[in-house]
């Protein structure tokens, strides 16, 4: 994770840069596949924020159905 | 078709939306894999059958040069695939019933489509008809990696192929009690999974994504954990009507 959590919630700013982090286009790659997804980046440093929700939400279910689990 | 559901899943945006118009797991590339392992001609006479709005279609026209005809039973998706592409040979029919006569065709395509059919069974008798002696088949579709999945997959009330998959064992025996000769099966499930790691990110999650889809008569959780134990795979089989010397079958996963 690369951001805190500022001002009114789901608010972010970027820890290295002070910048509010804002959604855009990201490539996720996982075992050699690529996947466009929205998520909310820096626009200074292109640090990337994957929230907790996130990385045990669909991110995992992803990785799951990736390794055939 | 299923009856269970108005709305086919392959109609709608839910899917469509992460497939692109090809509509089906790996867009073109198990297409591109087949064409080269087939090696039509230019101007070979080739059926697409479900073609839906004529994406593949399009794709043997425009990159391989070939003389493509596409069928589908959907009306909604032939009137898309006409205003996207005016011109495109694009016909209302279904695979059990085909508009072409005996002998017509170089190559069949049935690209996730056959477990979409009423009767599988008569769709590989009009393939058969209309292929040229020598003539390829080429087929991809889902299928059940587990087969004691599969009775509970019908029940499902979902329109679409998974509800049609079968294990790949029936699948090849099914195309060769109508005489074709099984030239190669290749396992293709990571574009499956590619597909599915797609609708997850779209939707949030497949249970979510079953919920865009499905008519609500069962939870969403219950279609996923039916879909999880039949462990769907994907799958390309090609196949050939005899009436050329002999290949030897392979099978590679």
């Amino acid at each position: 994770m690369a951001g805190k959590d500022t001002q009114a919630e789901g608010v972010f700013e970027c820890l290295k840069c002070n910048m509010p982090m804002e959604s855009g286009k990201v490539t996720v790659s996982y075992m050699g596949s690529d996947f466009p997804v929205e998520l909310l980046k820096c626009k200074k440093c292109g640090f990337v924020l994957i929230t907790e929700e996130l990385a045990l939400g669909k991110m995992l279910e992803v990785e799951k159905t990736l390794e055939d689990k | 078709m299923h009856s269970t559901v108005s709305c086919p899943l392959y109609e709608g945006r839910p899917i469509r939306d992460v497939t692109g118009d090809a509509i089906r797991p790996g867009g073109f590339i198990i297409t591109d894999r087949a064409l080269a392992f087939c090696s039509f001609a230019a101007g070979a006479r080739v059926l697409d059958v479900g073609c839906g709005v004529g994406a593949t279609v399009e794709h043997l026209i425009c990159n391989y040069h070939l003389d493509a005809v596409g069928v589908d039973p959907s009306p909604v998706l032939l009137e898309q695939g006409r205003r996207r592409h005016p011109g495109l040979p694009l016909v209302e029919a279904a695979g059990e019933s085909l508009p072409f006569g005996d002998g017509e065709m170089d190559g069949v395509f049935a690209e996730c489509t056959l477990s979409v059919m009423k009767s599988p069974d008569k769709a590989l008798a009009e393939f058969y008809r209309v292929l040229k002696d020598a003539g390829w088949l080429v087929i991809t579709d889902v299928y059940a990696r587990n087969p004691a999945g599969v009775d509970e997959l019908r029940k499902l009330p979902l329109t679409g192929c998974l509800t049609g998959a079968m294990s790949v064992q029936t699948l090849i025996q099914k195309i060769s009690a109508r005489g074709f000769e099984v030239v190669l099966w290749e396992d293709h499930s990571r574009l499956l999974g590619e597909l599915t790691a797609r609708l997850i990110l779209a939707h949030g999650s497949m249970a979510m994504f079953w919920g865009c889809v499905s008519d609500k008569s069962i939870s969403c959780e219950e279609i996923q954990n039916t879909v999880q134990k039949a462990r769907p795979g994907y799958v390309l089989v090609l196949a050939k009507k005899p009436g050329s010397s002999k290949e030897g079958n392979c099978r590679h996963d």
